[in-house]
């Protein structure tokens, strides 16, 4: 529930999807109720035993291992008074029974919750707490508390998907959860909201008061989401909540009218329109317009008016100014009507939900104190016990359901203290298996070794292993609910092994020469992959470059020698040439005195 | 001075496209009995032989003996400026620096000239002896070009092995291998369409496909091609050109490695 209307779908275009790491190591608030009702609802048609505390254990195991998160599970304390008398009111609307027979709860008595549900919220807790989970119990609401934890800092986001938290003071709400998805987390940021609507708190506060919501139903008549939103915009803060008082007493005279409204209108605003001409629709009489055209209708002198077209609007100014009236007046009563509403509200608006929101002591520890938040380790026994009595669980199924747990646990502690080696008194690092995708996340394949390996430990494995086989089987059906990896059993030479899918950065932290070895191994393969990928392109070009082009100057020898020779041959023929010819050469001694240019004497000799 | 008359002047344009994709520049040398050239390509792996015989002329004036050094490039771009059925006449006075191409239209309605500026190119000049060869193989200059286009689209070598059989071109690549067979027949109608060979003794040799390729671009001058072959000696590829000339190309071949140079890399 939360705020009435669709308030939801008034965030939805600020909602953030989120990645697989957002929440490592963020601190979260989790509503345990919230938790409770949604599988209630969908597992009710399935025969699971106890399936609240099934869901509960395998969620919280994958948000604290698989997501890397730290979360703080809040309990639901005593519900107000007037969320009591507004819940009892929605079952009597539902039943059907009329509504003189309402009781009236009676001051001071607060009705619980039905039974069932809470003692289910009680399993939930107190499981949780064996996981080594914190578990705060609030005076009233749970997200109140969650978000009062978001909003001082003590936690990063809450898990709810009741919209009353940013009322209540939160500032990242994290509505979905969806762990088999890419993007797993559905986000609403208050500052998103802020940037993108101009709405803060006290707004929001101001909307459910108009809208109505978990501590008063109707909130007020005929005023819906919409409304409500374009009232309160026009309002700070820190203005708002006084302004609803002032309008709720009815002293809507000194809330100014937050209407722009141009001064001229106001003093010049006329009593009756000027007369129009029927025919083309401008100022004047149709009399008049029939002998001349009027100054509007640009026109020849010979011919008249234009007739007016349809939809026609006249734009002189008597008119403009009439529009402006007539929207001004509008705006006035719908104010009117709207504090006229707010008025006739009896008690409006109620002080006590407002300083329910508004309260800052949701839960039971004072400002000076800080919450108690701390993670510790799980126990193990005592969550054996827990959950063979209230799930059937064989102890070797739980220790198994548990290890990736015990070993996220293990992998943090190990960057800190190394006051233990072993899990379970039984396993130990063994190495890097290999990296593995999961929704586009790489994770290390961890292998742990089991300890101290004697013959007869061999029998008892296979036996926990077939009494773990009975026990998933009967849990196969509720499997499909949640996504969660057991660790898988490897045996190797007489030796068992398991694996489980670890953070890569929490692995590099707790032992970072293995995985350097591991990534360094990685390198190796690599290069001798290429290699044998270089050596093949090396075979390829070896047949082309088989033959040597040989050169033409190694068959066929220079006579340059020949050819000075030749030249010899030509100046002793030219010798010759002018011995006999002495005719000829004069000739020419005749010719180069004129000096006749190129072009005429290739004339002459084409000639 | 020089004056050169060449009827068909497509011939010429041929020569130079055929040339120019393996030499940059050569320098064409000039004398009584005729307009040769002969230059290397870069890499000195090839070699261009061209002779027009004076004889093939309508009119060849050669006072002396002249060289003229010229860009192949640049004198294809100048030939391409005349028409197919164009006259073309090749001048140049003693000690110039430039040449002079006449274009004359068959009907003497147009007459162009276009003077392109010598160059002074120092090149060798190789002796080739006249030789006896192994194999001698004449084929349809299509079918040869289109042999070494088929190929190199397999692999960048070619085996060119004469045998009594027939002469085989073989290549291999990462794709696969080729071979390609012609046999001997002599009994076409046509003799430009006929296969001889000639064989000595077998040959077998191996030449960079890229080189033969540059060759086939003398296509168009002749229907036949002429292939001579020795062992361990360049491949000669001939193209006749009309009555007047040829075109020669000579490529030297390429060697296996031998094992032994290769086992101490490995």
């Amino acid at each position: 529930m939360g705020v009435g209307g669709n308030f939801w779908d008034l965030l939805k275009p600020y909602a953030r999807k989120e990645g697989f790491d957002f929440l490592r190591n963020k601190r979260v608030a989790v509503d345990l109720s919230f938790w409770i009702v949604q599988p209630e609802n969908a597992i009710k048609a399935m025969h699971v035993r106890k399936p609240h505390l099934r869901l509960t254990f395998f969620r919280t195991i994958s948000l604290f291992c698989k997501f890397g998160a730290l979360p703080v599970f809040i309990v639901d304390g005593s519900p107000s008074l007037l969320k009591s008398r507004a819940r009892i009111a929605r079952y009597f609307r539902c039943s059907g029974i009329e509504l003189a027979n309402l009781p009236v709860p009676e001051e001071g008595v607060s009705a619980e919750r039905n039974r069932l549900f809470s003692s289910h919220v009680q399993e939930c807790a107190e499981l949780v707490e064996l996981l080594g989970m914190p578990v705060l119990k609030a005076k009233g609401e749970a997200e109140a508390l969650c978000a009062q934890l978001n909003s001082e800092g003590h936690v990063d986001a809450c898990i709810t998907a009741d919209s009353d938290a940013f009322l209540f003071g939160a500032k990242c709400i994290i509505k979905c959860f969806c762990p088999n998805s890419k993007e797993p987390f559905e986000c609403y940021n208050m500052s998103d909201i802020e940037a993108g609507l101009g709405l803060k708190r006290k707004h929001l506060i101001a909307i459910s008061l108009l809208v109505g919501d978990d501590h008063d139903i109707n909130g007020v008549r005929g005023i819906g989401l919409d409304t409500a939103l374009h009232f309160v915009k026009a309002f700070s803060e820190d203005d708002i909540l006084n302004r609803l008082h002032e309008i709720g007493k009815g002293n809507t005279s000194q809330i100014p009218i937050c209407i722009k409204v141009e001064d001229n209108v106001d003093g010049n605003s006329p009593n009756r329109k000027l007369s129009h001409c029927s025919f083309c629709g401008h100022p004047g009489s149709k009399k008049d317009h029939m002998k001349f055209p009027c100054e509007y209708c640009v026109t020849k002198d010979d011919e008249g008016c234009q007739r007016k077209p349809e939809d026609f609007k006249c734009d002189c100014f008597s008119c403009d100014m009439n529009r402006k009236h007539k929207e001004k007046k509008r705006l006035e009563n719908q104010h009117t009507i709207f504090f006229h509403k707010i008025a006739e509200e009896p008690n409006f608006p109620k002080d006590e939900i407002i300083d329910m929101y508004l309260c800052n002591d949701n839960g039971y520890f004072s400002a000076s104190d800080s919450p108690h938040i701390v993670w510790g380790n799980p126990n193990i026994e005592m969550l054996i016990n827990f959950l063979n009595f209230h799930q059937h669980w064989e102890p070797a199924y739980v220790r198994r359901m548990m290890f990736p747990m015990i070993s996220t646990i293990f992998l943090r502690d190990m960057t800190t203290t190394t006051v233990e080696t072993t899990l379970f008194g039984q396993y130990e690092f063994d190495s890097v298996e290999r990296v593995k995708m999961r929704y586009g996340y790489q994770f290390f394949v961890v292998k742990w070794k089991r300890a101290g390996v004697n013959i007869s430990c061999k029998v008892p494995l296979k036996e926990s292993s077939v009494q773990q086989d009975d026990a998933i089987e009967l849990d196969e059906m509720v499997d499909l609910l949640d996504d969660f990896d057991a660790p898988e059993i490897h045996g190797d030479d007489g030796c068992s092994f398991l694996l489980t899918d670890e953070n890569m950065d929490l692995v590099g932290a707790a032992f970072p020469a293995e995985v350097k070895r591991f990534w360094q191994e990685q390198e190796l393969k690599r290069i001798k992959n290429s290699t044998s990928r270089s050596q093949e392109n090396e075979k390829s070009p070896s047949p082309n470059s088989r033959s040597i082009q040989l050169n033409i100057t190694e068959f066929y020898p220079s006579t340059k020698v020949k050819h000075r020779q030749s030249k010899q041959g030509e100046e002793s023929s030219k010798n010759a040439d002018s011995q006999g010819n002495g005719g000829s050469k004069m000739k020419r001694k005749m010719s180069s005195p004129d000096k006749i240019p190129k072009s005429v004497r290739r004339r002459l000799l084409f000639d | 001075m020089l004056e050169l008359r060449l009827v068909q002047g497509s011939l010429l344009k041929k020569v130079l496209e055929s040339v120019k994709e393996l030499v940059n520049d050569a320098n064409f040398d000039c004398s009584s009995t005729g307009f040769s050239l002969q230059a290397m390509d870069s890499s000195h792996v090839a070699l261009v032989a061209l002779l027009l015989r004076s004889e093939g002329f309508e009119h060849y004036r050669c006072d002396r003996n002249i060289s003229m050094g010229m860009n192949l490039n640049n004198m294809a771009k100048m030939l391409k400026c005349a028409g197919n059925d164009d006259i073309i006449t090749i001048k140049a006075d003693d000690g110039s620096d430039t040449v002079t191409f006449m274009f004359e239209s068959p009907t003497q309605d147009k007459i162009s000239d276009f003077e392109m500026k010598l160059m002074d190119i120092d090149s060798e000049h190789l002796g080739i002896p006249e030789a006896e060869y192994h194999a001698i193989v004449k084929m349809p200059s299509s079918e040869f070009a289109r042999i070494c286009k088929d190929l190199s689209s397999i692999g960048d070598t070619v085996v060119i092995s004469v045998t009594k059989e027939g002469v085989k071109f073989s290549t291999k690549g990462d794709i696969g291998t080729a071979n390609i067979v012609c046999r001997q027949n002599t009994s076409v109608d046509k003799p430009e369409e006929a296969t001889v060979i000639e064989m000595n003794e077998p040959v077998s040799l191996t030449f960079a496909l890229r080189y033969m390729n540059s060759f086939t671009k003398a296509t168009p001058l002749s229907n036949t091609v002429t292939i001579s072959l020795s062992n361990e000696l360049p491949v000669v590829v001939e193209y006749k050109i009309a009555e007047m000339g040829y075109v020669r190309f000579y490529l030297a071949p390429k060697i296996e490695e031998d094992e032994e140079d290769t086992k101490p890399q490995v």
